[in-house]
């Protein structure tokens, strides 16, 4: 696969991808851009890979987990704010309800929250999950069932008890 | 329950995804920006390298006994009229070797300024004869008459005189100069000899200075650092050659005849008339332009390096025309800083 039809081919889901590990679209294009740019230097290395997507998918991946590391994301901002709530009216708390685990998936630890997209977003099973982390299948486990753990108290606390209506 | 919650949430903010569109027009931006940074810094050294046989070539072709010239007492002429072009290729260290580095050396009709335009060794071109290939591999195919055939037909300029130089032929250029003063800025202990370069300034003989070109690692950034420490060496041999004196430095000269891996052919040009146009012509006087590349194209997983498709035809447009003293102050992004 050449690097012009890999940008044809996955370049959207790769940016869906993004969009659903940063939480924020802007930072979703910084990340797509940089590991296409490291991907398009090191093309030779992608295309022999067993797996191209994959390896591009890890790229990424590897990217989003070392922002905090003084990486070049460093500067921008993974967690809005939350934001201010709309004004109670049945239709309108429902999907407010449902946006609690949008903001909740911001206060995760980005490996857990790289996994949660994995797992539930891509529908990858253990095994690739753990490979695109770079963990074991145990490791990913434990970050998906400690991040549920967490979404169901922050989310699920307040969908229980109806919000702070 | 909560699974199903995350899949809604999802769903519902894939729309949001960034824009594939706007995603492809950065990261072409973006690619071209870090090439010419790229290019720039390792092209710095080209151009160094460049000056330097462009103020030794001279005195080498002197003093070879069948072109020994005459030279009328206050006669500087026995140039052609207009600018001059070189082509200066620096070879890779193999037995076969394709050329490293592809340099047109551009000296303007007044002959007071010169011009370096780099051509990227991994540049898709037509080879006469053997299709289409990399500029690297004409070298290996057909030497530096084939090299040259077919940058004169990208450029549509005729070359005055073809260089060629090796890697070795840095280390005994410096023996040959009587070696260079320099400082470096940084400890650099070589994992070849052993020996540690402290930081400072102090003499450096042929021996000391193809040791240190090739110390990369443990470098504060590694091959960028190397990069700069080449340069520093190609200054000052052109300090050092522009110290020797063609009559009192008689051993030296002599010397430099015997660099091997360094061939000039000039042509027609008038040897002399040539170094002493040149011997005047300094570091501030060299203009470099990065190479005009454009883009990496990959054909059949082999990455190759394009033309600038706006940006060369102003290029090769204005070195034609001897105006790249326009194209300089037109296109500030495109040039060696120096």
């Amino acid at each position: 696969m050449t690097y012009d039809e890999f940008v044809e081919d996955r370049l959207a889901a790769l940016s869906r991808y993004a969009m659903m590990l940063t939480g924020d679209p802007h930072t979703a294009q910084d990340l797509v851009q940089e590991t296409m740019v490291r991907a398009h230097e090191k093309w030779h290395q992608v295309s022999a890979a067993y797996a191209p997507e994959q390896y591009v998918k890890r790229m990424l991946t590897n990217l989003f987990l070392e922002w905090h590391r003084g990486s070049w994301l460093k500067r921008v901002r993974l967690r809005p704010e939350p934001q201010e709530r709309p004004a109670p009216h049945d239709h309108a708390q429902r999907s407010a309800d449902r946006d609690e685990v949008w903001q909740a998936l911001a206060t995760l630890p980005r490996q857990q929250r790289a996994a949660v997209v994995l797992r539930y977003y891509e529908d990858r099973p253990d095994q690739e999950i753990a490979e695109i982390l770079g963990c074991s299948v145990s490791a990913a486990r434990s970050y998906i069932s400690r991040a549920l753990a967490t979404l169901r108290s922050r989310a699920g606390t307040q969908l229980s008890t109806g919000g702070r209506r | 329950m909560i699974e199903q919650q995350l899949r809604e949430s999802f769903a519902r903010h894939e729309g949001e995804a960034p824009n594939v569109d706007e995603l492809r027009q950065g990261i072409v931006t973006l690619t071209g920006k870090r090439r010419r940074r790229r290019i720039a810094l390792r092209y710095t050294g080209v151009a160094a390298i460049v000056a330097v046989v462009l103020l030794v070539v001279p005195l080498i072709v002197k003093n070879v006994p069948n072109r020994v010239p005459h030279i009328a007492p206050g006669v500087t002429t026995g140039l052609p009229d207009g600018p001059l072009n070189f082509l200066v290729l620096g070879l890779e260290p193999f037995d076969q070797p394709g050329s490293d580095s592809v340099t047109v050396v551009h000296i303007s009709s007044d002959h007071k300024r010169a011009y370096l335009i780099d051509f990227e060794r991994d540049l898709l071109v037509d080879i006469p004869g053997h299709g289409q290939g990399k500029l690297t591999s004409a070298y290996k195919l057909g030497g530096a008459p084939l090299t040259e055939q077919i940058v004169q037909s990208l450029t549509g300029i005729t070359f005055n005189g073809v260089v060629t130089i090796t890697v070795d032929a840095l280390r005994d250029l410096t023996t040959a100069v009587g070696g260079i003063q320099m400082c470096l800025p940084v400890t650099v202990k070589s994992i070849h000899t052993g020996r540690t370069f402290p930081v400072g300034c102090y003499p450096f003989d042929g021996a000391a200075v193809a040791d240190l070109v090739r110390q990369r690692m443990n470098l504060p950034m590694g091959g960028y650092t190397r990069d700069a420490n080449i340069q520093r060496v190609m200054m000052a041999l052109v300090s050092s050659v522009h110290r020797l004196n063609l009559f009192t430095d008689a051993n030296r000269v002599a010397a430099l005849l015997h660099v091997s891996g360094l061939q000039v052919d000039l042509g027609d040009i008038d040897a002399i008339a040539l170094a002493a146009q040149l011997k005047n012509l300094d570091g501030k006087d060299l203009t470099g332009i990065v190479s005009p590349n454009y883009r990496t194209l990959d054909k059949a997983g082999v990455a190759y390096e394009q033309l600038d498709p706006v940006v060369t035809p102003q290029l090769f447009g204005a070195l034609r025309d001897d105006a790249l003293a326009q194209f300089a102050t037109a296109h500030p992004d495109w040039l060696v800083n120096h």
